[in-house]
């Protein structure tokens, strides 16, 4: 390879993956979260003494 | 090398070569389909042209890992060789079922309205300032074109009327086209993934390639020098028993292409490192019936003159040497590509 492809080769492995990190990390931190429901399952006080 | 066109140069190795990377394409994609409805039961609600859009995405992915860790591979360890000699056909097979992969999800996805599915692709959504709902799409079109620009310029007719350098700024754009790929599936596929298992294989996948071709780099730089080319011409390059017979040792020289000084039989020449077919190394290929021998393709120039054997035109050019006592002195003014230069002689 000459030493431009060689300095071209090195440049564009430093600066992609710069890029690539970058748009990993972001790419993953803004995943939708799953939107968990949450139920209240405590016995209502007045179970059964209703007369 | 071949003194004229054709579609496809055919040898053994190469249809075995070619076999393999069928029979490895159609495997992964059964093997794929078979699993994923085995083992993930709620895949059980994914139609049929979804897991095959899925199958073909995942292995172009893949496929494109391989193509581009070969040649960094080969820069490590010689046994890679073989697989760089071929690795055109593994390019063009990625592109090609890349292709189906996005044929496939735009007709799928995109065919059955009124609008034009290509229109759909690019028009349905254009939130390009979102990173969550980020158009994936478009990276994956991008990537396809740059892919089928090189699959489309991989033949050496091509090559030779780019222009060699032109040819091989071209196809460095695989480089950026991976990266446009890498986002096209962390902001496509892996938005909707909550299995932790896909983003550890992308990272691992993107830490291979950049690691590799960083790594491969890093050790070439620092071969560039070993010379610091001075004032005189003629430099002292070592022993000439630090030469295996038919075999070089390649000068790097600040600023300057590598030369690959040649030891062969009682003869020593010196040429440029640098093969004019596609910049192979040729300091690191061998003396083969009398040439050298580019170590990634073949191509062959006698280490007298740096001319291509006969019908071949080919031309590299050539440097003065001469020993002192067993030592190798190397005149560092490269003489014009095919210029004949005496080897000098080594005396028993």
């Amino acid at each position: 390879m000459t030493v431009a492809h060689r300095r071209g080769h090195f440049a564009a492995w430093v600066v992609l993956g710069a890029i690539i990190s970058f748009g990993f990390v972001i790419g993953l931190l803004s995943r939708p979260r799953l939107a968990v429901q949450t139920t209240d399952i405590t016995t209502p006080a007045s179970h059964g003494d209703n007369p | 090398v071949s003194v004229q066109y054709a579609a496809v140069t055919w040898n053994r190795n190469k249809r075995i070569y070619d076999s393999v990377i069928v029979a490895g394409v159609v495997s992964y994609i059964a093997m794929f389909v078979a699993i994923t409805k085995l083992i993930a039961p709620e895949s059980h609600g994914i139609s049929d042209e979804v897991l095959l859009i899925r199958a073909l995405g995942t292995c172009a992915y893949v496929m494109l890992h391989v193509v581009l860790c070969i040649g960094p591979l080969a820069r490590f360890d010689r046994r890679f060789l073989p697989v760089l000699y071929n690795r055109r056909h593994l390019g063009v097979a990625t592109f090609v079922v890349g292709l189906a992969h996005g044929a496939l999800s735009t007709g799928y996805y995109h065919g059955f309205g009124r609008l034009n599915p290509i229109v759909s692709l690019l028009g349905t959504n254009t939130d390009y300032s979102s990173i969550a709902a980020f158009p994936f799409e478009t990276l994956g079109l991008i990537a396809l074109i740059i892919l089928f620009l090189m699959a489309a310029t991989s033949h050496d007719f091509w090559q030779r009327n780019l222009s060699p350098n032109a040819w091989k700024w071209l196809h460095m754009l695989v480089y950026p086209a991976y990266a446009l790929l890498v986002l096209h599936v962390v902001l496509g596929g892996l938005q909707s993934e909550r299995s932790t298992i896909y983003p550890v294989l992308v990272a691992v996948g993107a830490v291979t390639v950049i690691g590799l071709h960083l790594g491969a780099a890093w050790r070439e730089r620092r071969r560039d020098h070993h010379v610091n080319a001075s004032t005189t011409a003629w430099i002292d390059i070592g022993r000439i028993d630090d030469i295996c017979d038919d075999r070089a040792k390649i000068i790097g020289i600040d600023g300057h292409e590598r030369i690959a000084v040649f030891r062969y039989g009682n003869c020593v020449s010196a040429v440029t490192n640098v093969c004019a077919h596609q910049r192979g190394p040729l300091g690191e290929g061998k003396i083969v019936d009398g040439c050298i021998t580019c170590p990634w393709h073949g191509w062959q120039y006698r280490p007298g003159d740096g001319r291509s054997p006969p019908p071949f035109t080919e031309k590299i050019e050539t440097y003065q040497v001469r020993l002192q006592s067993r030592r190798i002195e190397l005149n560092l003014h490269a003489k014009p590509p095919g210029t004949p230069v005496e080897p000098a002689r080594i005396s028993e």
